[in-house]
């Protein structure tokens, strides 16, 4: 079912026009946008964000934060940036240590896309040699009728575990793991911990620095007792019972080469970066699919992708990044046809200590305190805190190495951690 | 077996308590929020409750209702080492990185024993066996017989994991499942460390997340397993070693009969009361195996109660085992007899492609096709009515009992006269074989694609022979090879999905017996065995190289809450048949799985009806409806 909503909003009204478009009103610290007043933030959102307004959702607006960069990142990228260029192709990156690959952009420059988007791939943020979320939920409802999310899926995710092999500032041995396969980073999803029909589910995926190479996946899957090799052809495609597709995690999750990008300017929209919930916390019916709380103005780029690969589920990506932290603040997907199809919205809030009790950072972090999908032509989400409400930790760790070990890890961000033989010992 | 609780042995208390706890247990499953995990600490609960109903529709016009199984499985997880703490009073950091301890509880009840449905139940011959028209085929079993097989009570598995500190080594203990190899569809070329309980739902039972498949039918032992992460060793990665011992048991493939209607739908040959057709007459059989293998008339055995087996169809005689198609000659848990091993090495080769080595020393088991046999000790001389050498051992020229007798035959319920008994000196041969394989993974980017690969050759198989000359024993010691390749690949099919792809599973099973004869017979569905099928001399031999495919595809709709799926599955010579599976699967909310099933098969250009499709597969279409609570 595709909503009269989302056909009258299509993919005419995206992207460009509203990058360019005057501001039509401006907003202040303090006040409530809702679907009655949203003609305030207009020049200031996308359809999706009015979608999602229209559905009950609410906006507080926040005063603007300035984001700092970790220390020591900000030293790598002050000592390695001026020597990084990018490959004629734009596909590679040369002489990158550590850092921010081009702490300036040029928006005249031919190659801005590109280099904001490997910006993306070596962002200060959550962790730039490894993080973890762990213990969440992933909460899939139907959203049609606008009576509130009517739940059908909860998966209770053990971790999500990232270990970075190049480009590391914090964690040795730096600049760069022992590496002869030339990897980028391994990825680590799981062990579900319910339903009980996917209970003990986890996933292994090793992407490589070479554009070239494919990433390899596995999956171990419970009702087979078996770890199972996974195409990685079609990230596009969501997976399970809920609305993410791999390539969307973060905002963006594939490979930077994958993707012809566009840079379509920059431009002030709201976003939340310091958001005030820790967890973050679900907006009342109907508008339950989404987040409430605070969101200020953020100077973003706007960055079309259109993928390389064929079969792509998605006609393009048009993603929002912010310009210090170079944390997507949201994204719109359109399909095919170039109708709106599903959005992306990230929250987080950047703070010392994610709650009282839990462990105190010497620098602020970019607690990523969840995200909500939304696909706008079903009228169907996925909503992830993380942590999640009942979870008695922060939910988080940064840069941890060994020391992040959960009851789903007990080796921490290891590259011992991240193989199949592990998938093999845990499997249940 | 525990014999179900009821009021029936005065257990009206234990019954009441037992429905208290119940409802106790559904509200507190029912209060939580959705999905919320049911955990103390480091302790967790998870299972789910289940009832599954099949209709079994061999036409149009005919159904029968062959199973009401309502199932409980229950999780417990207790975290026992974490963050170097053994349950948080012990510190055990210098050593165990962590320890954990599972344990899955299954419980069935089948109450298709109490609903006792009428007299549509066939077996696998077409036939309903005479009177059983009249009795019904569980109608016909006493009620107490039928409760006491009602209730399974069965400690799936319990087993510690830990992860040594300082080692790259991880053990589980316990009681486990072995599952290696890569093919998944219905090839258990490696998977077969451990038999499968067909009491279950015999094999074709799929299914599609959760606890379903093989992972239900595998018969779980009491194991020590280790693995060995070695890491990178130079252009290889991921590199491993997995080792098991099972020391203490062995289970062969568990099979039963009807009155299971859900199981093998054919009645016990070795069943006991049941009238048998030999030179010179008709004789009982008694239902007592000669384990020691004498085949010597009457053996050594004493005491034989003769007279008692013949009047309540069992075998209660001290000293003689009682058949249950299942034990061998050796001693289920001498580990001198029955101790298995296995080890494989693991690593992703140079191009990203996977690998592994696989050796088992194992006993011989009767679902991995072809192996396993029914052995007779020696040459008896003697030939049935139907022209087999050597079938049975006559003991009717001493049997005690006065010749010429009228004997009903439990299970058929048809009245015979018979001329003595007779007893079988057989032995179910399961030896120890040599089990030799390797696995291959590969993704594919051009047609975006996995191949799975997976080959194993068994050394010193047992295969049944009729080549009596060269086999007195019916037992030829052979080698066998069984291979599977397959190709997964997600597919975008827009017009029917926009959203997800199709996952497309699609799979080549081959069997190959190098040292063939055509006397050699498969199992389960033998042209020896009497009257089965019509062609026997092309049906059901053991073929020299045999084919099967299957293809599965599914994808999910309505962000993921509804999941249909289809299978099709074709044995292109040992018995031409093809199967079609059709599943569709909705989630109405975190706790509640609802699936319907329709399975269908043919035979090579005949109906859906014909009497003479693979044993075990005819007259099988079904309509199974299952609903799931999960917690």
């Amino acid at each position: 079912m595709i909503s009269r909503t989302v056909r009258f909003l299509g993919g005419a009204l995206a992207g460009l026009v509203l990058l360019s478009g005057p501001a039509l009103a401006d907003v202040s610290p303090g006040e409530i946008i809702t679907k009655d007043n949203m003609d305030k933030i207009k020049s200031l959102v996308t359809p999706s964000i009015e979608w999602v307004l229209r559905h009950g959702g609410k906006i507080e607006i926040g005063e603007y934060k300035p984001v700092a960069w970790p220390r020591r990142y900000k030293e790598a990228t002050e000592k390695y940036a001026g020597q990084v260029r990018l490959s004629a192709d734009g596909l590679q990156l040369e002489n990158h240590v550590a850092g921010m690959p081009f702490p300036k952009i040029d928006p005249n420059d031919p190659q801005a896309a590109l280099k904001v988007m490997w910006n993306y791939e070596y962002r200060p943020y959550p962790g730039s040699d490894d993080f973890v979320e762990y213990d969440f939920p992933a909460i899939s409802m139907d959203i049609s009728g606008g009576a509130g999310g009517k739940v059908d899926r909860v998966f209770q995710i053990g971790d999500s575990r990232r270990l970075y092999y190049n480009g590391r500032v914090a964690v040795d041995p730096k600049p760069e793991l022992p590496n002869p396969k030339g990897f980028r980073f391994q990825d680590l999803l799981g062990p579900l911990l319910g339903p009980y029909d996917l209970k003990g589910l986890g996933g292994l995926t090793y992407r490589y620095i070479d554009a070239s190479k494919q990433d390899d996946t596995f999956l171990y899957l419970p009702s087979l007792r078996r770890v199972r090799r996974l195409s990685t052809a079609q990230r596009s495609s969501a997976l399970f019972g809920q609305d993410a597709d791999p390539d969307s995690y973060w905002g963006y999750a594939g490979h930077i080469a994958w993707m012809d990008w566009k840079f379509l300017g920059e431009k002030e929209m709201l976003g939340v970066l310091h958001g005030k919930e820790f967890p973050m916390k679900a907006c009342p019916p109907p508008a339950d699919f989404m987040f409430c709380d605070v969101w200020e103005k953020r100077q973003v780029y706007a960055i079309e992708g259109v993928s390389k690969l064929p079969q792509y589920a998605y006609g393009k990506r048009l993603i929002f990044l912010d310009k210090e932290s170079y944390i997507v603040t949201y994204e719109d997907i359109f399909d095919k046809a170039g109708q709106l199809w599903k959005v992306w919205i990230d929250h987080y809030t950047m703070r010392k200590q994610g709650k009282p009790g839990t462990p105190l950072y010497d620098e602020e972090q970019a607690f990523y305190t969840g995200f909500t999908m939304i696909d706008m032509q079903v009228e169907h989400a996925t909503y992830v805190p993380h942590p999640g409400p009942e979870t008695a930790s922060d939910g988080w760790y940064f840069n941890g190495g060994a020391d992040s070990a959960t009851p789903g890890t007990p080796d921490g961000s290891v590259p011992g951690a991240f193989t199949v033989p592990k998938l093999i010992a845990r499997g249940q | 077996m525990p014999r179900l609780v009821c009021c029936r042995v005065g257990g009206c208390k234990t019954v009441a308590r037992s429905v208290i706890a119940w409802l106790a247990l559904a509200g507190m499953l029912l209060a939580r929020e959705a999905g919320a995990r049911i955990s103390y600490g480091p302790v967790s609960l998870s299972g789910n409750l289940e009832t599954q109903n099949i209709l079994r529709v061999p036409d149009v016009d005919q159904w029968s209702f062959v199973q009401q199984r309502n199932t409980f499985r229950l999780e417990y997880e207790h975290a026992l080492v974490q963050k170097g703490s053994l349950l948080g009073m012990l510190d055990v950091s210098s050593f165990l990185r962590q320890a954990k301890l599972l344990t899955y509880y299954r419980v069935v009840y089948d109450s298709i024993f109490d609903l006792a449905p009428g007299p549509r139940l066939e077996a696998a011959d077409g036939s309903r066996g005479g009177a059983l028209d009249d009795i019904g085929p569980i109608r016909g079993v006493p009620r107490n017989e039928r409760t006491d097989v009602a209730l399974e009570n069965n400690l799936r598995e319990m087993y510690l994991d830990f992860d040594l500190r300082n080692l790259p080594v991880s053990f589980r203990l316990g009681k486990q499942q072995i599952v290696w190899g890569n093919a998944n569809l219905n090839q258990r070329a490696l998977d077969s460390v451990n038999a499968l309980d067909l009491t279950w739902h015999f094999n074709i039972e799929s299914g599609l997340l959760g606890r379903v498949g093989f992972s239900e039918l595998r018969r779980t032992a009491w194991t020590a397993k280790m693995l060995v992460n070695f890491g990178d060793w130079g252009p290889l990665g991921n590199v491993f070693l997995e080792a098991y011992d099972i020391p203490f048991e062995f289970h062969p493939t568990k099979v039963r009969f009807l009155p299971h209607p859900w199981s093998f739908a054919g009645r016990n040959p070795f069943r006991g009361g049941q009238v048998i057709p030999v030179q010179g007459g008709l004789v009982n059989l008694m239902p007592c195996f000669d384990f020691t293998g004498n085949p010597a008339i009457n053996s050594d055995v004493t005491g034989i109660d003769f007279e008692s087996s013949l009047a309540t169809g069992k075998c209660p005689t001290p000293g003689l085992q009682v058949s249950r198609a299942e034990q061998g000659l050796f001693d289920q848990n001498d580990p001198f007899d029955v101790n298995q091993v296995g080890a494989r090495v693991g690593a992703l080769l140079p191009y990203s492609i996977g690998l592994t080595l696989n050796y088992m020393y194992r006993r011989a088991i009767a679902d991995v096709s072809g192996t396993g046999a029914v052995r007779q000790p020696a040459a008896t001389g003697f030939t049935s009515a139907q022209g087999q050498a050597n079938f049975v051992h006559l003991f009717a020229s001493d049997n005690p009992l006065t010749p010429t007798r009228d004997v009903t035959d439990p299970a058929t319920g048809e009245t015979r006269t018979v001329q003595g008994v007779i007893r079988i000196p057989i032995e179910f041969y399961m030896p120890y074989v040599h089990v030799f394989g390797v696995t291959l993974d590969y993704f594919e980017e051009h047609i975006a694609g996995v191949i799975n690969a997976e080959m194993a050759w068994s050394h010193n198989n047992p295969i049944v022979s009729n080549n009596i000359a060269e086999d007195p024993m019916a037992v030829r010691r052979t080698d066998m090879v069984l291979a599977a390749v397959s190709l997964d690949r997600p597919t975008w099919i827009t017009p029917l999905n926009k959203g997800r792809v199709f996952d497309i599973q699609s799979q080549l099973n081959v069997g190959w017996q190098p040292f063939h004869d055509d006397l050699f017979v498969g199992s389960p569905a033998s042209k020896s065995i009497p009257g089965q099928f019509r062609d026997e001399v092309s049906v059901d031999e053991l073929e020299e190289l045999t084919l099967l495919t299957a293809i599965v595809v599914n994808t999910t709709y309505w962000g993921g809450s509804v999941i249909p799926a289809v299978a099709w599955v074709s044995d292109w010579t040992v018995a031409p048949l093809m199967r079609w599976d059709l599943i569709l699967q909705y989630l109405p909310n975190p706790w509640v799985i609802l699936e319907t099933q329709f399975r269908v098969g043919w035979t090579n250009g005949r109906t859906a009806d014909d009497r003479f499709r693979q044993g075990f597969l005819r007259r099988r279409d079904e309509l199974v409806l299952k609903a799931t609570y999960q917690f």
